[in-house]
């Protein structure tokens, strides 16, 4: 796959990459103040930004307040946690194809909430991230330990994470068919949908989502020595298997709080981190807030077009994501073909 | 085995048994790495050494016997403190992605650090005196991925000068590299080593480990056969012994070094096998 990337790497790409990083939170600034406005019922530009900030006119205080600008912040919060997820994922089993999607944490993420939902209906917003990130982490735990031998092989990992993902999305799927009706709800949710997303849910998982991303950070300099292989990370000091165990696990509990709250937006995961490798390059320290961005404007685009194509019935942002992915992916597998 | 044991050695292997699953491929091993000496280990495929060379630099863990560092178990001893003293680079490193050469060369630095600590202005000079060393400098923010083979074996040499350590590790550096990079790099090493450092080399021709090392050590199926001076231990016995091929062994016309030269038989009947 170093062979084949060759050609891509022009020296373009390693020009100032914090500027890349301020004009990408720009734009998604730019994209949060016209999403706030959009929808069924638009709001002007100078408006909106009043309103935000509680000197309006309160005529759109409720409907931007409490409707959309939460399901905004969850875009913020979710697009960080799925993005950051999937670039801690990709830095440590060094599989530019792996995602939380892959590795099976989604799907176990899924699996327990659906689960949760269907057993107890009237359940807690605050416990669902918490038995979220459960199913995510059994999921990822039996991924480890099915991959574990004598150290953990990055392709071994990625195998057997799909095997494990397709065993849980099937599990999801027997639910779904076997209490449609019970589920209803849930199958909305798990299409990846920010509709309906309240103060409560945001900050059920704001918090946690903003820990693991500081923490994430502190670890960058380990992550960029890992990406050398492991035999050059104990080299150079790094406790490879600790530090890969503690990558995996923020990986989870950033996945799986996303997944509590919205849903599987597919394919940010994926998608976000080898986006923001190929702006700002693989340093960590760029990386993840640069990942962290381009999931954000992804997860809020595909919001804001799900509300505008055609109001006022909305499609799930999952959806749309799904169908930006799918095709992405694919450009992925041919890209990276020969193996 | 005590660890109290004094050794001249900085860096020691004590009776160490090493295997991949159920297979040994060390068997009760000891060897003491001469400080300030130029150590080449050759032997053929399968003969450990490889192992051996991962076994020093703690990536493989011995299922019996230790390595000391200082008088020390290097297991006992932080990771971090023992890539203060030896740095290793392995065979067919991993190239990573949207780097450039530069900050390849600074992840030597990495066990000076401290967590979210930034490079220091001595991590900057260090780093740059690696590119110098290394003749990098014109090309230290190209993209790792856009150099060739010599170039990119000559900046993970110079990411382990960055570690500033006395000893260094290598496992067949050589290998994927023409004739001319090849000289290029063991000079390289021969200066390193000129300047104090302690080299361990991996190498798979014996001509070349003649020419550069100062101690060649002949490793067959996991034990040491024979080690010492070049001209002390290559013999044609040994060759047919550990390499199972039958050699002269005349002077090198350059350095004086001893230099196989397989006998000639064995290419005319390879033609003639050929032919039929």
């Amino acid at each position: 796959m170093t062979a084949k990337s060759k050609t891509h790497s022009s020296g373009a790409r390693h020009q100032n990459p914090w500027f890349k990083l301020y004009i990408l939170l720009a734009m998604a600034i730019g994209l949060t103040l016209y999403s706030i406005g959009v929808g069924a019922i638009k709001v002007p530009i100078w408006e909106t930004v009043q309103t935000v900030f509680g000197v309006g006119s309160g005529e759109f205080d409720y409907i931007i307040q409490q409707y959309r600008m939460p399901r905004i912040a969850m875009a913020w919060i979710v697009g960080t946690g799925l993005a950051v997820s999937g670039t801690m994922i990709q830095g440590v089993i060094r599989n530019p194809l792996a995602s939380p999607e892959i590795i099976g944490i989604t799907a176990g993420a899924g699996l327990a909430s659906a689960v949760l939902l269907l057993g107890m209906p009237n359940v807690s917003v605050q416990l669902l991230p918490i038995v979220s990130f459960l199913g995510g982490l059994i999921a990822a735990v039996l991924v480890y330990v099915l991959a574990f031998k004598r150290g953990i092989s990055p392709a071994r990992l990625a195998l057997v994470g799909i095997a494990v993902s397709a065993v849980f999305t099937s599990g999801i799927d027997y639910l779904m068919t076997s209490f449609p009706v019970q589920l209803d709800m849930a199958l909305i949710w798990l299409a990846g949908s920010l509709w309906a997303r309240s103060w409560e849910q945001f900050m059920a998982v704001a918090p946690w989502i903003l820990i693991m991303f500081a923490g994430c950070l502190l670890m960058a300099h380990k992550l960029d020595v890992l990406a050398l292989g492991d035999e050059q990370a104990i080299g150079l000091g790094i406790r490879v298997e600790r530090t890969r165990l503690l990558a995996l696990a923020i990986a989870v509990a950033l996945a799986g709080a996303s997944v509590a709250v919205c849903g599987t937006i597919g394919f940010i995961g994926l998608m976000a981190p080898h986006m923001a490798r190929r702006l700002v390059g693989g340093q960590h320290h760029i990386l993840l807030p640069t990942a962290a961005l381009v999931g954000t404007l992804l997860v809020l685009s595909a919001d804001t077009l799900g509300r505008i194509l055609s109001p006022p019935v909305e499609i799930p942002a999952g959806i749309i994501t799904s169908i930006i992915g799918g095709p992405y992916f694919i450009y992925l597998l041919y890209r990276h073909r020969t193996w | 085995m005590i660890e109290t044991n004094f050794h001249e050695s900085r860096l020691v292997a004590d009776g160490v048994s090493v295997g991949y699953g159920d297979a040994l491929i060390i068997n009760n091993l000891s060897l003491e790495i001469v400080n300030q000496g130029f150590t080449a280990l050759v032997g053929p495929n399968g003969s450990g050494k490889s192992t051996l060379l991962k076994t020093f630099a703690r990536i493989l863990k011995p299922t019996t016997g230790a390595i000391l560092i200082d008088g020390e178990f290097i297991t006992r001893q932080a990771s971090k403190e023992v890539a203060k003293k030896l740095a290793f680079l392995p065979q067919g490193p991993v190239v990573p992605e949207g780097i450039t050469v530069e900050q390849l060369v600074s992840y030597g630095r990495s066990p000076y650090r401290s967590g979210f600590g930034t490079a220091t202005p001595e991590d900057r000079k260090i780093t740059d005196q690696a590119l110098t060393i290394t003749s990098l400098n014109d090309m230290r923010d190209r993209p790792v991925t856009a150099l060739s083979g010599g170039q990119r074996q000559r900046a993970w040499v110079a990411m382990t000068l960055a570690q500033d350590t006395g000893i260094l590790l290598l496992d067949e550096p050589t290998t994927f590299l023409d004739i001319a990079h090849q000289f290029d790099l063991m000079d390289l090493l021969a200066d390193l080593h000129d300047n104090g450092r302690t080299i361990v080399i991996v190498l798979h021709d014996i001509n070349q480990a003649c020419r550069y090392a100062n101690n060649v050590v002949i490793l067959r199926d996991g034990a040491i056969y024979q080690q010492g001076d070049p001209a002390q231990v290559i013999s044609t016995e040994m060759l047919r012994d550990v390499f199972e091929i039958e050699c002269r062994i005349v002077p090198d016309p350059e350095t004086g070094t001893p230099m196989c030269v397989p006998l000639g038989n064995r290419r005319k009947s390879k033609r003639a096998s050929h032919a039929t």
